[in-house]
């Protein structure tokens, strides 16, 4: 209230001086004491008293409000909380920080749907971990000599799992690591292939390459992570038949792409719109178990973090192509065009 | 007279299934016991070589990396888990020749061991393997027996080393595919089958008849 008041002494003291010279001019002019004291308290009084009345409401707000402030466990909520203001400035900042508070909660709803979703991954992924350990300490129960191809096997399965975590991981914040380099396919593809040989041998994987005499600018590591995502959904849903991969590489108006095709299963239309999705499982994630439904979704993250396009081709019975597009090289690289030779 | 590669990695049983893989494929392979003295260590042992983890006890990969640069130019190939840019720019700027990422297939490793040591030294003598009576010149790509070579392709020159370093035991189809794929040669099932039915019409070319068995639904073996 003090500080209130004090904040009007100015206007106060204006008042008053206002009060002092027309007191002077009055008496200058032969006017009589007792009228010039009637005129000086018609000219302070009305002024002191608003003064007075707005500091007090004011200053009863700002006490109510500072106990409802003390007494919430949660200060943000204060804005929905706080009553309506009996002046227009006071309403004026209500507006405000509701509009802060909310944009805050946004962000906090947002963290929190994010920091849900990395628990439930981080929960079906160890669950899914532990398939390939559990049968890594059950391959040598007993003393047993295990099979070198299948310890292999489940030690490239946890590999698998433990490269995927750590591009999950940094699908969130990739700037961090990622590297533009001219790279021929033939290279990208090569080394996502010895990456998976074993599962993709396993397969009866034959492949096919035609085209990939091509030099893109993208992070080599990065797609090749994705080509291996592509290969192993393609060694798993590629039914009783053995895999087949057939790698293509085109130049286009877009930029130079690269299809991965198999002769699987393929994808239900109504399915394929969905794919991408995180956690989209479909009927073939079902059907064929073991899908996180991480892989296509991850692919689809990073590619578009790495400016590249990616897009999905399906029919049941006949097979799945992915087609990945890589911006020109003039995007990453100044002056680089993408050219047709390694 | 095989190389000599120090290995550098503080997980003992990592470091002595490096060194085991090593020497089976034909280095001599020591590794450091000491590591507030790797440095020196390294420097008395003065290896062809040096395969350098990162993450190490008392100093890391990246200050030994460092201190041996500033005595010696031995060839150093960075083997780790750390695998990201930065940690690979932070590698070759201290002097590192190569960077392996962790974890790796034996074969990427020994690919990369070849390569920077072929670098290094352009040594002039050639790598010759054996077993029984079979010889086979790595870099000529020459199989010999006797007084008699004869040249074979790149396919059938992996196939031929892959099973004479299994001395005898037996390798497995899909083993054979998978070393085939670590050297770019995206085979299939069928392809191998060729491959192996020329590589036992060469050796006949040179009078070697019933070296390579086939051991039905097992794979394939070599017999002295």
């Amino acid at each position: 209230m003090r500080d209130l008041l004090a904040q009007r002494l100015p206007l106060l003291l204006a008042s008053a001086g206002g009060c002092a010279l027309s007191a002077l001019l009055l008496h200058l002019l032969g006017v009589g004491g007792a009228p010039t004291a009637f005129i000086c308290l018609v000219l302070f009084v009305p002024v002191a008293v608003c003064c007075g009345v707005e500091a007090y409401t004011r200053s009863r707000y700002y006490r109510h409000l500072a106990r409802v402030l003390g007494e919430l466990d949660r200060k943000s909520l204060l804005p929905q909380l706080m009553e309506e203001p009996p002046f227009a400035e006071g309403r004026f900042w209500k507006e405000v920080l509701a509009a802060c508070g909310k944009s805050m909660n946004d962000q906090i709803d947002r963290r929190a749907v994010e920091a849900r979703e990395y628990q439930e991954y981080i929960e079906t992924w160890v669950h899914e971990v532990k398939t390939p350990i559990a049968s890594l300490l059950l391959s040598v129960e007993g003393g047993r000599q295990p099979d070198p191809a299948a310890v292999r096997r489940e030690a490239e399965r946890i590999d698998g799992y433990v490269e995927q975590a750590l591009y999950y991981t940094r699908s969130g914040a990739p700037e961090k690591d990622y590297a533009i380099r001219p790279v021929s396919l033939r290279q990208l593809t090569a080394d996502a292939l010895k990456k998976n040989a074993t599962l993709l041998i396993e397969s009866r994987a034959r492949v096919r390459s035609e085209g990939l005499d091509r030099t893109v600018y993208t992070d080599a590591k990065w797609v090749a992570f994705i080509l291996g995502q592509l290969f192993q959904n393609a060694a798993k849903y590629r039914g009783e038949e053995p895999l087949s991969l057939s790698l293509r590489g085109e130049a286009g108006a877009e930029g130079v792409s690269l299809s991965v095709c198999d002769r699987g299963v393929g994808i239900p239309p109504r399915d394929q719109g969905r794919v991408f999705e995180k956690g989209f499982t479909g009927e073939n994630g079902r059907a064929f178990a073991r899908s996180t439904g991480m892989g296509l979704y991850l692919c689809a993250t990073l590619c578009k973090k790495l400016g590249m396009g990616i897009r999905l081709e399906s029919r049941v019975g006949e097979g799945t192509c992915v087609t990945l597009t890589f911006p020109k090289g003039s995007y990453h690289l100044a002056g680089g065009e993408a050219g047709e030779t390694r | 007279m095989a190389e000599t590669i120090m290995v550098v990695e503080d997980d003992r049983q990592m470091a002595r299934e490096l060194v085991r893989l090593l020497e089976n494929y034909g280095y001599r392979a020591l590794q450091v016991e000491d590591f507030s003295r790797a440095v020196e260590e390294i420097l008395e042992a003065a290896p062809h070589l040096v395969l350098l983890d990162i993450n190490l006890p008392v100093q890391d990969g990246y200050t030994v990396c460092r201190q041996l640069r500033q005595h010696s130019q031995v060839p150093i190939i960075i083997v780790t888990s750390r695998d990201t840019e930065m940690d690979e720019l932070m590698g070759m700027n201290l002097g590192a020749d190569d960077f392996v990422a962790k974890p790796y297939n034996p074969q990427l490793l020994q690919a990369h061991i070849a390569r920077v040591l072929a670098r290094s030294y352009q040594s002039g003598e050639s790598r010759v393997a054996r077993f029984g009576r079979v010889e086979l010149e790595l870099s000529r790509s020459e199989a010999i027996c006797g007084e008699r070579r004869v040249e074979l392709t790149k396919n059938e020159r992996q196939i031929l080393w892959v099973l004479m370093r299994a001395r005898g035991e037996i390798v497995s189809r899909d083993a054979l595919i998978n070393e085939l794929w670590q050297s770019d040669e995206f085979v299939d099932d069928n392809t191998l089958t060729v491959n192996i039915n020329r590589l036992r019409g060469k050796l006949a070319e040179i009078g070697v008849e019933g070296y390579l068995l086939t051991r039905r639904g097992q794979g394939y073996q070599l017999c002295e």
